[in-house]
């Protein structure tokens, strides 16, 4: 009698337990999908810019969809330009900040890296002065003259990132882009000119990761 | 049961002999025969160095690197009548390298570290001449390939560049006269080879 009570409340334990197993694996499941990483967030110590020496910055990336294969991302940098200096003449520069929004196909998605191409549109802004002797015959006087450049125009990135742990990523991206739009504003007068240098814009930027 | 345990045993040695294979050690110590750094203004300077690279986590994902590079280069320009000398630099350039992929016969790396350059640049011409003392500081990307042929031999190709953050070239005769120019660029490669113990 007794063992079959115990037979019985044994039973209904066991299946207590995996009831409250399953239901505690489905409530794991759920939260995993609820908090998986779609979202990250990494600094760029080192940038290169075409023409510019180099730059730093922050990115946000957000993933879409189930698989996350598709994300959505906006970089900004700060480019740091040297000054130009000879006997006569001279260039002072600020620093040029870059805005690069865009998406971004993940083609290869392994534990141990991800690959992606992207296609983003960029737009930098940026002052610069130039001052000195020598710009036109007969100058007698040391003269400058400031202008504001910007410059637009799409991107086609290449992006692989490596996995260090769960959370965090290094990630390396080359970027080839046209300068569709380039232009530059004379500052007292606001005569807005177009300009011919710098066709190809080339970026490469090393970024450290988190993800969330 | 005799022909089973046999079995078992050879597996489990098969196995183990696996498992070897796969373990590399951590210290490796790596010759640089050929090595290209950027000096001031794209005059790039051929030199030799020597590195040491020690890994710090047991997957061996993780490491410490510190290479040491010499260089000395003769540069006869056409633009002016004279030449410029760049001699006894030295380059210290500590950091710290990832593996996403572990060690493998064939792997790859990614490292961030700082540099430390300094040398003697001297210009002589017929009217003007000078010696002064370059010193550059800054941060440095690599990009690195790397072929372990054994468990001990390692050949490694890398790349690396960054920003050259603080440089100063100071006349040596004259202490105070001194120029710092603006932010440059370190650009590097070199091939080397590497012991591992």
């Amino acid at each position: 009698m007794l063992i079959s009570v115990w037979d019985t409340v044994f039973k209904l334990m066991k299946k207590i337990v995996n009831f409250c197993l399953t239901f505690m694996c489905s409530f794991m499941f759920l939260s995993q999908h609820a908090t998986a990483q779609q979202n990250n967030i990494s600094i760029i110590p080192i940038s290169t810019f075409r023409n510019y020496n180099w730059g730093v910055g922050i990115a946000y990336e957000r993933l879409i969809g189930k698989e996350g294969r598709f994300g959505v991302i906006v970089p900004f940098s700060l480019a740091f330009i040297n000054d130009v200096f000879s006997v006569d003449a001279g260039q002072r520069n600020s620093n040029r900040f870059q805005l690069n929004p865009g998406i971004r196909y993940y083609m290869v998605q392994t534990n141990n890296m991800l690959y992606g191409v992207g296609l983003s549109y960029y737009y930098i802004r940026g002052k610069t002065e130039y001052y000195g002797f020598g710009y036109y015959p007969g100058q007698t006087q040391s003269e400058s003259w400031k202008y504001t450049i910007w410059q637009a125009g799409p991107m086609l990135n290449n992006y692989a990132s490596f996995n260090i742990n769960k959370h965090f990523y290094v990630g390396i991206e080359v970027g080839v882009g046209m300068n569709i739009v380039n232009k530059g504003k004379q500052e007292p007068t606001g005569e807005v000119y177009k300009r011919d240098a710098e066709k190809l814009m080339l970026q490469t930027n090393f970024q450290i990761g988190y993800r969330f | 049961m005799k022909y089973f345990l046999i079995m078992l045993l050879l597996v489990c040695s098969t196995y183990q002999l696996k498992a070897q294979e796969k373990t590399y050690f951590y210290s490796n110590l790596k010759l640089i025969p050929v090595a290209t750094f950027e000096l001031y203004h794209s005059v790039y300077d051929y030199s030799v160095g020597i590195a040491y690279e020690r890994a710090f986590t047991k997957d061996n994902r993780f490491s410490w690197v510190l290479p040491v590079f010499f260089g000395a280069k003769k540069q006869e320009n056409d633009g002016f009548v004279g030449k410029e000398d760049h001699k006894n630099m030295l380059k210290v350039n500590p950091g710290i390298k990832f593996y996403p992929f572990g060690q493998k016969t064939f792997t790859y790396g990614i490292g961030l570290s700082l540099f430390y350059l300094r040398g003697r640049r001297e210009i002589s011409m017929p009217s003007y001449s000078e010696i002064s003392r370059m010193t550059q500081l800054g941060l440095m990307l690599h990009n690195s390939l790397s072929c372990n042929i054994s468990k001990r031999l390692s050949l490694n190709l890398e790349i690396g560049y960054g920003p050259s953050i603080w440089n100063q070239f100071k006349d040596i005769k004259d202490q105070n006269n001194h120029y710092t120019p603006n932010i440059l660029t370190m650009r590097h490669a070199h091939f080397s080879v590497g012991y591992r113990f």
